[in-house]
């Protein structure tokens, strides 16, 4: 996938998801987070090649992509959200 | 959403622009009959785009599930295009004073029937006007800049 295709709002919910959810499937992480399947698939990729998630039967959060979404919350918290 | 709706008009009036001028360019060169009526239908189609931009607009705004979301897909939006959404605002009130203000000479033809005082009476008042809205809107522009550099800071922040 192409850089400037990924958005960086599905990143974040896409982590988000599975912080709150813990491993899944990418069937249920593509249900919880609201997205296509085919485009789940994608940004898991995506992300899995970024070390950000880890992919086997379930995805899983790792501990670069828990500090990365606490980089992004302390951000948005400190703009206000 | 202003800033996703005038990028896509941005992109479809080019598009809308270059196939006018191809069309009015082969009638031209071609002098075929049916290319005028094309060139006329496309013309009278002048407003498309811009509703076409509204509604891309919306459609990818909506796939946006709360604030947190959309302030991340703005610092995203003014990363990859700098200053751009800035003066989405009043880029957008430019073009409507500039419509408001061609219907209005339009208007005077009767009383002003020479066209070149038609243009100069058009364009002495959009400069006026321009300037005067600039001017009121300084301050906002001042604020959204502002906001512009905090949002691409905490992008680079969370891409580093």
């Amino acid at each position: 996938m192409k850089k400037s295709r990924v958005d960086l709002y599905i990143v974040y919910r896409i982590l988000k998801t599975l912080k709150k959810n813990g491993p899944m499937s990418k069937t249920s992480l593509a249900l919880y987070a609201k997205l296509n399947y085919q485009r789940a698939v994608k940004y898991v990729e995506h992300l899995s090649q970024m070390g950000l998630v880890e992919v086997d039967k379930h995805v899983k959060l790792t501990q670069r992509g828990l500090e990365i979404l606490e980089k992004i919350e302390e951000v948005l918290k400190s703009l206000g959200f | 959403m202003t800033c996703v709706e005038l990028l896509w008009a941005q992109r479809l009036y080019a598009i809308y622009v270059a196939v006018l001028f191809s069309v009015y360019l082969a009638r031209r060169l071609l002098g075929t009959a049916w290319l005028e009526e094309v060139e006329l239908r496309l013309a009278g189609l002048w407003f498309v785009p811009a509703l076409a931009a509204v509604a891309v607009g919306r459609l990818r705004m909506s796939d946006i599930r709360d604030e947190r979301e959309a302030a991340l897909a703005l610092m995203e939006f003014v990363h990859r295009r700098g200053g751009f959404c800035t003066a989405a605002s009043l880029t957008v009130k430019a073009v409507a004073l500039l419509g408001v203000l061609s219907f209005a000479v339009l208007m005077l033809t009767p009383l002003l029937p020479e066209f070149h005082m038609r243009l100069a009476l058009l364009l002495t008042l959009f400069a006026l006007l321009y300037s005067w809205m600039v001017g009121r809107e300084l301050d906002q522009l001042r604020r959204e800049l502002e906001l512009l550099e905090e949002l691409k800071k905490s992008y680079e922040k969370i891409s580093r």
